[in-house]
């Protein structure tokens, strides 16, 4: 044990103390500012321990890449919660047990993004799933709400049923749960048939994979992600849609690296197929849609896909160049512009919805945005114009690291199909800009209060993607230097 | 000098839009006042131009962007980036003006958007590291859409996504080439450069120079536009208001053809020798075909925007004709109907402004109450029938007789566009400015429309008859394409 583990002592013992002193009085303020200060002195605490050099045991692996990561899933988590205090004050539910769920998810999140075990990985999973479905219901009494629930809990008990059933294969091959054991060698296999057993093992993989899919909700197993990001509450969803998928994504990443995953054909043709079909499949259910939610849910299907590119373009077989290392450091730069950005615009949702409970966003009511409210039109504009990867964005830098690391591995058809639904995405993004720049209607919905606390998180959002959409070079070094080493 | 440029107009847009807040008309005075400022490093510029030796740029600035992938804020300015950037400034001008009293709606806004999207164009035609390039290049087409979006016609929408999406498209494959550019790079030479003064010398392998090549082409192309990419600009052209067709035909055009002179070929020089009997079939075609489909319009605008296609047709064909004459008179084409198609686009925006119709059926005999717009458009429309005397003439005379070298039959049927050009245009003026009066009285031009029509007559005759000080600029530059030394 050293100070790797600091950030994960301080998010458990928030979670603790906010359950004691629920259990003496409920007070709704101190609770939530308990719950973000915890989250902050976490997130300062990681970020101190980036560039230490970490820890290993069976069940754990805290290399600097990871360190970076989970900063990153703290600051997803802190950033939502600065806006909960408001949306909560306004619900009949009780109140402090949201925040107990939700620092206990963020705990998950960051055990499965440094788990380098089958079982590690399985329980930081569980608790995140698990403490996000009573979060999804956290809601007045929706109908709208516990559909969501229901059906996020059943998918994802299905998709566990699926990765539990990998995992067991793959036990049952190499007789260990350790994922630096996912490297077998079939020649010195004992097993008379090596080919059978090199057969089975890909399928548990792809057993795994389904799970994985599911949990990212990338095609063909996306039906769920519509309905709940537009049943669940926005604080939840934005959760669920970031910090969530953010860390199952990390794990995929680790998976692929340390297993080798580029030494199986079928597992990169099955790969190549999900990115492709979720690039495509997402953007186009995105083009036509008109609830907001349901558009933002598509087209995080379709952004998984272009992550999965960067996945696909590590250690290529014939690369154009020996670039080291650009494929991990794309990944990651993607998933920071990406679940930045995507939170960012949670956020404003929020802010817009203000002290409405139950919010229906339809395109609609942006109409005229832009001259109401500037100044979040504009941080809606700039966001939208990130996701579509439009330069001077951090959208775009993430996006030109993906293709840069993609061209490498020359992954022409999948390049193709990137710059169609590239395209495609554009088409919707540009709709919501235009919907927001057209001529008010009489009466506004919208209604957002500027106090220092909008004030803060707005300019903090505009700062991080604007201005590391202009100068990307010290994130850029950081990531090197973190990949690299 | 050139990043001051750039500044002005970005802080110039800046204190346009805010300006709105104490007055709607301050925006368009702010807007005056700072491209009168950015006149003070561009006067610089000029003066530099005429004192610097034939083989240097004028001006070279470059600081570090982004280290990891050695990537540089990295501007410099020979003759062609002279000329275009002056055009860009002229048509800055004009569109300012034509935008007077026509915008009335969120003045501040549209001024910023003005502004921002003149600032991408000369970032366009500066810059030299392709990553900057690709941004800047990116980066112009969100004030515009905008531009089009808000201020333009009735089915603005429709043609501001077309015109996004299809610029989009272009620029993502371009985006491809250059990552397969420099990583070949890379890979030969152990470092990472997206300078255009590394990658110019690197040597690629024949089908790794014609794929990369197609990336730039077909961006470059579908800016142009050449059939069958151009189907935007119609649209576009059409719903635009006045001062962004200005801008569109004048400036946005020409960063096409800019980067098939500055890019495409000489960075790709056999590629290039390979493709240009095929490309040289594509421009005639486009000539042809956008001189027809000028002909068959009713509307004022979609016709002179179909003219832009055939014109700009005499462009890919002088690009490709690969001998210095058709490439000068390439480089005056772009410019010269930069001022007769801004010109037009203007006087038909000025109709529009009087009569609230640019429908040909609806228009006719505006001589009798409009004397003075009516001598104006027949003077442009007789400029962009190829009259000689006028700048057009020099530059399509010039492409024909460089590209007769080239391909003779192909050449003749190029000239064909020149009476189809005769056609479309004595339409324009014989329908909306002889036969009888069908509309009512309107008053004529007033003092800023005159002066601003004045300066771009006196700027086509000067291109007209002395066009010798252009052409010597723009020999400076097409002789240092290297693709001259492989022929």
């Amino acid at each position: 044990m050293n100070q790797t583990f600091l950030p994960w002592i301080i998010i458990s013992c928030s979670a603790l103390l906010i359950m004691l002193f629920t259990a003496i009085k409920r007070d709704h303020l101190y609770n939530s500012m308990l719950c973000s200060s915890g989250l902050i002195i976490a997130f300062i605490a990681q970020v101190l321990v980036v560039k230490t050099e970490g820890y290993r045991s069976v069940l754990i692996l805290v290399d600097s890449p990871t360190a970076l990561l989970s900063a990153l899933l703290i600051l997803l988590a802190l950033l939502v919660s600065l806006l909960l205090y408001p949306w909560l004050k306004s619900l009949n539910e009780p109140k402090e047990e949201y925040y107990i769920l939700f620092l206990l998810a963020t705990q998950g999140a960051l055990i499965v993004a440094a788990s380098d075990h089958f079982a590690s990985f399985f329980l930081g999973l569980e608790l995140l799933s698990l403490s996000i479905v009573p979060m999804i219901v956290y809601q007045d009494k929706k109908p709208k709400a516990q559909e969501a629930a229901v059906k996020y809990f059943v998918l994802s008990a299905l998709a566990s049923a699926f990765i539990l059933m990998g995992v067991a294969l793959l036990y049952f091959y190499t007789g260990s749960l350790s994922f630096s054991a996912l490297t077998l060698d079939f020649s010195t296999l004992i097993e008379p048939n090596p080919k059978g057993a090199s057969v089975a093992y890909q399928v548990a993989l792809i057993l795994l994979l389904v799970g994985i899919a599911f949990k990212l909700s990338m095609a063909p197993c996306h039906l769920w992600v519509a309905d709940v990001f537009e049943g669940a509450p926005l604080p939840t969803a934005a959760l669920l849609a970031t910090l969530s998928k953010a860390a199952v994504f990390i794990l995929l990443l680790r998976l692929f690296t340390q297993g080798h995953w580029q030494q199986y054909p079928t597992l990169i043709t099955v790969l190549s197929m999900i990115a492709a079909a979720s690039m495509l499949l997402g953007n186009l259910l995105a083009l036509l849609q008109a609830q907001l939610l349901r558009l933002l849910a598509y087209s995080s299907i379709g952004h998984f896909g272009y992550l999965l590119l960067a996945v696909l373009a590590i250690q290529p077989v014939a690369g154009l160049s020996s670039v080291e290392s650009l494929a991990t450091e794309a990944a990651i730069y993607y998933l920071f512009a990406y679940t930045v950005t995507l939170l960012g615009v949670f956020l404003l949702l929020m802010l817009l919805a203000g002290q409405q409970s139950s919010v229906n966003f339809t395109i609609y009511r942006l109409r005229g945005l832009f001259w109401e409210q500037p100044c979040i039109a504009i941080m809606l504009a700039i966001l939208f114009l990130s996701l579509a990867g439009i330069p001077l964005t951090i959208g775009f830098v993430g996006k030109f690291y993906l293709t840069f690391a993609a061209v490498n591995s020359q992954l022409w058809w999948l390049l193709g199909t990137l710059v169609i639904s590239s395209l495609l995405g554009l088409f919707y993004y540009l709709r919501i800009i235009l919907m927001m720049v057209e001529k008010p209607r009489e009466v506004s919905q919208n209604s957002v209060a500027a106090n220092v606390h909008n004030v803060l998180v707005l300019s903090f959002l505009a700062l991080t993607v604007v201005g590391i959409g202009v100068f990307p070079g010290p994130l850029a070094a950081l990531i090197l230097e973190v990949v690299g080493s | 000098m050139l990043t001051e440029l750039i500044a002005i107009l970005l802080v110039g847009a800046l204190l346009a839009w805010v300006s709105e807040l104490i007055s709607p008309h301050l925006a368009k005075w702010v807007a005056l006042l700072s491209l009168l400022v950015a006149l003070v490093p561009l006067r610089s510029l000029v003066i530099l131009a005429n004192h610097s030796g034939p083989q240097n740029w004028i001006v070279n600035e470059s600081t570090v962007w982004i280290s990891r992938f050695n990537i540089s804020f990295h501007l410099a300015l020979d003759g062609l980036s002279l000329l275009l950037v002056l055009l860009t400034f002229f048509m800055g001008f004009i569109a300012l003006l034509s935008a007077w009293k026509e915008i009335t709606y969120r003045c501040g806004f549209f001024y910023f958007n003005l502004l921002c999207s003149l600032a991408g164009v000369v970032g366009v035609f500066c810059a030299l590291d392709l990553m900057l390039f690709f941004v800047f290049w990116e980066v112009m087409l969100v004030p515009m859409y905008l531009l089009i979006a808000i201020w333009g016609y009735e089915n603005r929408r429709y043609a501001a996504l077309k015109f996004f999406l299809f610029t989009q498209a272009g620029g993502l494959v371009m985006l491809l080439s250059i990552c397969a550019l420099v990583l070949l790079h890379y890979q030969s030479s152990g470092q990472i450069s997206f300078d255009y003064q590394d990658l110019i010398h690197h040597q690629l392998s024949d089908t790794a120079a014609f794929w990369v090549m197609l990336g730039f082409f077909i961006a470059f192309v579908i800016k142009l536009p050449i059939v069958p990419f151009h189907t935007w600009l119609a649209d576009a052209h059409t719903q635009a208001p006045t001062a962004v067709s200005v801008i569109l035909a004048a400036v946005l055009l020409k960063t096409g053809g800019y980067g098939l002179l500055r890019f495409a070929l000489p960075m790709f020089p056999a590629a290039s020798i390979e493709i240009a009997p095929y490309v040289m079939v594509i421009a005639v075609i486009s000539i042809i075909y956008g001189a027809i489909m000028a002909f068959a319009q009713q509307d004022l605008k979609r016709l002179v925007a179909y003219s832009s296609v055939s014109h700009m047709g005499f462009v890919l064909l002088g690009c490709y004709a690969l001998t210095l004459q058709a490439w000068q008179g390439a480089i005056l084409q772009m410019l010269a109907h930069g001022v007769s198609t801004a010109a037009l686009f203007a006087l038909v925006g000025a109709i529009q402004y009087r009569y609230h119709s640019r429908d040909l059926a609806a228009l006719g005999g505006l001589w009798q109450v409009i004397p003075k717009l009516s001598a104006m458009l027949l003077f442009f429309v007789i400029a962009s029938l190829g009259m000689p005397g006028l700048g057009n003439f020099v530059a399509e005379f010039l492409v024909l007789v460089g590209s007769f070298k080239t391909d003779p039959k192909i050449t003749i049927a190029a000239a064909s566009g020149l009476i189809l050009a005769a056609i479309y245009s004595l339409r324009i003026a014989q329908q909306t400015l002889f036969g009888p009066l069908k509309l009512g009285k309107s008053f004529d031009l007033d003092g800023r429309e005159i002066s601003m029509m004045l300066s771009m007559v006196l700027l086509l005759l000067w291109m007209g008859l002395h066009p010798q000080p252009l052409l010597d600029i723009a020999l400076q530059s097409v002789s240092q394409l290297p693709i001259g030394a492989k022929l």
